[in-house]
């Protein structure tokens, strides 16, 4: 199987000495929606960014298709794989067209003007983002929605092979977390992977096709979204704070049948608060 | 609302504009001296007499024509280099407040030119244990306190430099805290000098007190080297930071995983905002202001991407220095004001005047 990014043994300490990664293996190949999940604390945008050689790796090593990623200068890096922040820390004053066009950076020489390969790549991540009809307005005029896709259409400018997204959907309403899923999983083809990490056990549960399970640094699960989002998985790491159920989804032309795991935050310990109980938990 | 304007052609305009707006200014003060005004055919002979094409002017016309297109040269390279350094140092800082003074840069030439000061004024012998060559170097070099004044600021931009990068990586946080530091310290040292002086010597307290207010006046064809090799250096690190610093202003981690190179544009736009500031300070004395003011003129006036704010700056900075001082010369008929006094009084209140007329909240994500 061809593997896009392995990280094997791979260790961040913070200056302070916390060990934010343990020895973490990983793989992500193309095609795949990786949903990194785990309590706060765990890791996990500190696994995103130390795979976007953003945050130096103290131990272990990081591949790119086989070969080390050591010494990767940004600008190499960056046209190969693209990190989508939760937010920014300032609003820039420019367009949409303006913004997303920021992602051709590492395509372009010092004094070279945007080519017509640049121009093409922006429309085209403007169009699969769906922002055709907002690109000449400004950016800090859209909604909190409308910027998280100008963020992943900057990524898709860069024609990365693998989207690492942090938090997409925080402080969006339902409609639009489901929107920007909806464009993630748009995303991942042959070619390219996206791994995102997310606190919604259920966005995961819709649109992973794999799941790695975070606590305290180290990796406690990785598999399918069935073999992740069960009560003897997920109980060790986020406690008996959560109800479990199922969604039966009809798939496909010949309609077969596809069970989901739900996954709840709930304050009563009864488990006859949900009426339904599924996966291994609710029995 | 109104968004940045990051085209190329809105720039080249404005750069056009500006250009012709200095060009008027710079034959205005060539016109202008404080003691003689100038025709348009002495001007052009002044010219050819400077550049050897034509006869100089009559005896002492050509030495006083010299001085002033030294004043003017030096105005426009001085304006030009404060107000790109201050932009560069805004950039590399994401703070609006930023400019030569914030790194030290301007303390460090302080104290290097008053200590150039105090050697002119005789102390050589008494500060390096009676090396009397050091007396007579000052009174034969009028460049000394130049070379004093830049040594300083190269000091500190090299201490700042030494002590904020930690571990090959350049905390932009700790820079801004080691330049609040050594601010004080050196604030600390002029206070105290400039205390003994008044005391003990009042010439050399009044010369010191004369320079940390700027001056433009008697500036030799050296000084004007000088201080436009400063303004080159930042014109020619432009093209290498502009878009990266307009990268940097979402932060840096958004800049590097977009491919920027972040510790190398922040060590190049330091670099060069400290030597053309450190040039212009070494040159003219402390003209306040000037880096600060002209980068928020450029923005109000629409042109916030580092690609069109940092060339217009540079024009910008020379317009406004030299707008100010040919203004006085005009509307005053003598120089009542040292620089650093009128780019305080004037550009003090006109920046208020803008900022509290286009006051906008500030946006996050």
């Amino acid at each position: 199987m061809v593997v896009l990014i392995e990280s094997r043994g791979l260790g961040h300490i913070y200056s302070g000495g916390v060990e934010a990664l343990i020895d973490l293996d990983l793989s992500i190949a193309p095609g795949e929606v990786v949903c990194i999940l785990g309590p706060n604390g765990a890791g996990k945008s500190t696994l995103l960014k130390a795979l976007a050689g953003l945050l130096p790796i103290t131990a272990g090593e990081v591949t790119w298709r086989g070969e080390s990623m050591t010494g990767w200068v940004p600008r190499f890096r960056a046209r190969r794989l693209a990190f989508v922040p939760q937010s920014l820390i300032t609003l820039p004053e420019v367009t949409v067209r303006t913004f997303v066009a920021q992602g051709r950076y590492s395509h372009q020489g010092v004094f070279a003007r945007a080519t017509p390969e640049d121009r093409q790549a922006v429309d085209q991540a403007l169009s699969q983002a769906d922002l055709v009809d907002l690109a000449e307005r400004a950016l800090p005029d859209l909604s909190g929605g409308q910027r998280q896709r100008c963020l992943v259409a900057r990524a898709l400018a860069q024609q990365a092979d693998l989207l690492l997204i942090d938090e997409p959907t925080n402080a969006l309403d339902p409609e639009h977390q489901i929107a920007v899923f909806e464009l993630i999983e748009s995303l991942a083809h042959e070619e390219r992977a996206v791994a995102v990490v997310t606190h919604d056990l259920n966005l995961a549960s819709q649109f992973a096709s794999r799941i790695v399970l975070l606590d305290g640094g180290r990796k406690v699960a990785d598999g399918t979204v069935n073999e992740v989002l069960r009560r003897s998985v997920l109980e060790p790491v986020y406690g008996s704070g959560l109800r479990y159920s199922s969604w039966r989804v009809e798939e496909g032309a010949e309609g077969q049948a596809d069970e989901r795991p739900i996954v709840l935050p709930w304050r009563s310990p009864d488990p006859s608060a949900l009426p339904a109980s599924g996966g291994d938990g609710g029995a | 609302m109104s968004v940045a304007r990051t085209g190329t052609r809105a720039g080249v305009v404005a750069a056009l504009v500006m250009g012709v707006g200095l060009l008027g200014l710079v034959v205005l003060s060539c016109l202008k001296g404080t003691t003689m005004t100038f025709g348009t055919d002495q001007f052009l002979q002044g010219l050819g007499g400077i550049l050897g094409t034509d006869t100089p002017l009559e005896g002492h016309h050509q030495l006083i024509f010299e001085l002033v297109t030294c004043k003017t040269l030096v105005a426009c390279g001085v304006g030009a280099s404060l107000a790109c350094s201050g932009a560069l140092l805004q950039g590399v800082f994401r703070n609006g407040l930023a400019s030569p003074s914030i790194l030290g840069i301007t303390a460090g030439a302080g104290l290097g030119a008053t200590l150039g000061i105090m050697l002119v004024g005789g102390y050589g012998s008494n500060v390096a244990g009676g090396i009397d060559l050091l007396d007579q170097a000052a009174k034969h070099s009028p460049l000394l306190v130049t070379i004093t004044g830049f040594a300083g600021a190269c000091s500190v931009a090299l201490l700042v430099a030494a002590v904020g990068g930690v571990g090959g990586r350049v905390s932009v946080p700790t820079l801004l805290l080691v330049g609040i530091a050594i601010n004080a310290c050196i604030a600390g040292i002029l206070a105290a000098i400039q205390a003994w002086l008044v005391e003990h010597d009042w010439q050399t307290a009044e010369a010191v007190y004369h320079w940390s207010f700027g001056s433009l006046k008697d500036k030799s064809w050296t000084q004007v080297g000088i201080v436009w090799t400063g303004a080159a250096c930042a014109a020619l690190a432009l093209p290498f930071v502009a878009r990266e610093l307009d990268l940097f202003a979402a932060g840096e981690e958004n800049a590097e995983s977009l491919g920027v190179n972040t510790t190398r544009t922040k060590l190049l736009a330091l670099v060069t905002a400290s030597l053309a500031a450190a040039a212009a300070v070494a040159v003219a004395g402390q003209i306040a202001f000037v880096g600060l003011v002209v980068p928020h003129l450029v923005r109000l006036a629409g042109f916030r991407s580092y690609r069109t704010l940092l060339p217009l700056s540079l024009v910008g900075g020379a317009i406004f220095l030299l707008g100010a001082d040919v203004a006085q010369r005009y509307l005053m008929e003598r120089e009542l004001f040292k620089p650093g006094v009128l780019m305080s009084l004037v550009g003090g209140p006109f920046f208020l005047f803008l900022l509290v007329r286009s006051r906008s909240e500030v946006r996050t994500w």
